[in-house]
């Protein structure tokens, strides 16, 4: 176990240091996908905290992102709040949206509940455009400042200006959030969610209130959905209602299901592996999406369980050969 | 040990699906320490009798009693948390976890730290998980797969997967166990086994209920026998007075399924 752990750590420290040079490494648009692949991936990650653990599958992420970023937005342009404090408040109106629309749709099963999440992004999106005198409807909102500076007591301020104080404020979230996911799977809530998904008739004869996990695991995921929201809010300084629209909640599903359902990197694989194919897909001009469709199609057939799930499943069978065959 | 007081108590319960009646007036006292077991013809209500007292299915008429609480209403985590545990039928496992790690799940009722406690990686949560898995441990020593904790539960033979599932179910530490069929499938010298784990189980203090169609383990291993036909309580008592009666005899010839005894 102990040189496995070594193995692993290692690797993270590598992709940590990867991930903090990468803006020095690439131009100015690999540098835009980075960013948005970082926030993404927060998303995605919140997305796999419901659709991956828990199972239920929810086209309405993309609706809890857009109202994280309206509410912080709205807050800090319209009521002059200072960024910092939109946060918990934009994380905070995610979750309660998302309990409420839990306890109303929660009950439903498989499709029917994912059916109604889709209808409820669209409702959603379609609030934020005719809702004109709070969101500017169509015209959405522009300007929004970057984050408010923070003083280091005696050493200048931390500044947010540029893109690369914010591409480095979204890793840092986005660690946090990972961090955040990982001790809660592997914690008796963890333990709770996956047995939801795996068997909810077991897992509530086991004494597990399948209202309460999946609620929880619902808030949580919206709340961190919503900050995802925030980030990208400040970092492309311009909301309009298509951000909280259906795609970025496909997108999601999509990242997940490439990188691994359920499994703890995937989310972040998938984003990563999904945001920057299009471009060494580029050579290959008008095909492009056409190449993308075919490679969708071939990844979900013959990698139902994602990337890493993929790679899991081949590192078992390898560790299984050797095993197997002694005495 | 049969004469302590009672810990299930059921009083004229009904459950109808639509028109039928798949259990109908059953009323019987399973009394704490016995192993009580129900058998009948398939399609009798001997399962839909777990599923009501488990409170999988909600009961149409009558009142289940459980150590005293009327159980009306109870979704099944809350009968769980009365201390009530149970398999089912086709054996329900988490096919690809560990042996140990199924059995973790089950100590879900008895894990009291919470969100923020996970979050901080707090002494107290980490010492929690530790003292679960050792009692997880114990447990599997009960049910005898101690040496299979580190294997994936999906990939044991069928007799092994019964055992987690028992292990998981006394994991949360119950009064009551609901054991539905946990010959289903085993060979003979496998089912001595299991009636020596039932009575090991009993030992404990733990009450069995118990859906068999095996006779000769029903008749070496039951306190007392409640016997169900068509949804209806035909009999019960002792196993020497129930499976000679004549009720019983005929409920069983009866029909095309009589039990390979």
């Amino acid at each position: 176990m102990a040189p496995r752990t070594a193995t692993s750590v290692l690797a993270i420290l590598g992709v940590l240091v990867l991930a903090i040079a990468a803006p020095f490494l690439v131009n100015d648009y690999l540098f835009h996908l980075l960013v948005m692949a970082v926030i993404w991936s927060i998303l995605a990650t919140s997305l796999n905290l419901v659709m991956g653990y828990t199972g239920l599958l929810s086209l309405a992420h993309g609706a809890f992102f857009g109202m994280g970023a309206y509410t912080s937005a709205l807050l800090v342009t319209k009521c002059g709040w200072n960024f910092w404090a939109t946060i918990p408040a934009a994380m905070a109106v995610a979750a309660l949206v998302g309990v409420v629309l839990g306890v109303l749709t929660l009950r439903l099963a498989g499709h029917y509940f994912a059916v109604s999440t889709l209808s409820f992004g669209i409702v959603i999106s379609l609030i934020l455009e005719k809702w004109d005198d709070l969101t500017e409807g169509a015209r959405g909102i522009s300007s929004i400042p970057p984050p408010t500076p923070i003083p280091l007591f005696g050493l200048g301020e931390l500044r947010f200006e540029s893109d690369l104080a914010r591409y480095y404020l979204a890793l840092a979230v986005l660690i946090l959030c990972l961090l955040f996911v990982w001790r809660l799977v592997h914690s008796a809530i963890g333990r709770a969610l996956e047995a939801i998904r795996q068997n909810e008739l077991l897992a509530s004869c086991l004494g597990v209130n399948l209202v309460y996990y999946k609620l929880l695991a619902f808030s949580l995921s919206a709340a961190m959905a919503g900050l995802a929201g925030v980030l990208y809010s400040v970092y492309i300084n311009y909301l309009n209602p298509v951000d909280a629209g259906l795609w970025n909640g496909f997108y999601a599903v999509m990242y997940v299901v490439i990188g691994g359902m359920g499994t703890f990197w995937g989310p972040i694989v998938g984003t990563v592996f999904m945001v920057t194919l299009p471009e060494f897909l580029r050579v290959f001009q008008d095909y492009r999406l056409l190449l993308l469709g075919i490679l969708l199609i071939i990844m979900i057939t013959f990698l139902p369980a994602g990337i890493v799930g993929g790679i899991k499943a081949l590192w078992r069978r390898g560790m299984a050969r050797p095993a197997a065959s002694r005495p | 040990m049969n004469q302590g007081p009672v810990l299930v108590e059921l009083d004229m319960v009904t459950k109808a699906f639509g028109g039928l009646r798949a259990v109908r007036e059953v009323s019987l006292q399973v009394n704490h320490g016995e192993i009580f077991s129900v058998i009948g013809p398939n399609g009798s209500g001997k399962s839909t009798v777990f599923n009501l007292i488990s409170g999988v299915l909600p009961v149409t008429s009558g009142q289940i009693r459980i150590f005293g609480h009327d159980t009306k209403g109870l979704r099944p985590h809350q009968v769980a948390s009365l201390g009530v545990g149970r398999t089912f039928q086709t054996t329900q496992i988490f096919a690809d976890k560990t042996v140990l790690e199924n059995t973790i799940v089950g100590r879900h009722l008895q894990v009291k730290t919470g969100l923020l406690g996970a979050q901080f990686g707090t002494r107290h949560f980490r010492d929690e998980e530790a003292r679960h898995r050792v009692r997880s441990l114990e447990i599997l020593d009960v049910v005898g797969l101690r040496g299979d904790a580190d294997r994936t539960a999906g990939q044991l033979p069928n007799a092994l997967q019964q055992r987690v599932a028992i292990a998981m179910a006394l994991a949360n530490e119950p009064k009551l166990l609901l054991l539905d069929e946990p010959t289903g499938g085993l060979m003979e010298q496998e089912v001595v086994e299991l009636m020596r784990l039932l009575r090991r189980i009993r030992d404990l203090g733990v009450t069995i209920m118990l859906i068999e169609h095996k006779m000769r383990l029903v008749r070496q291993v039951s306190d007392r026998i409640a016997v169900l036909n068509n949804g209806g309580l035909i009999c019960e008592g002792k196993p020497e007075t129930v499976l000679n009666d004549a009720r019983v005899v005929e409920a069983y010839l009866g029909t095309v399924d009589a039990p390979a005894a």
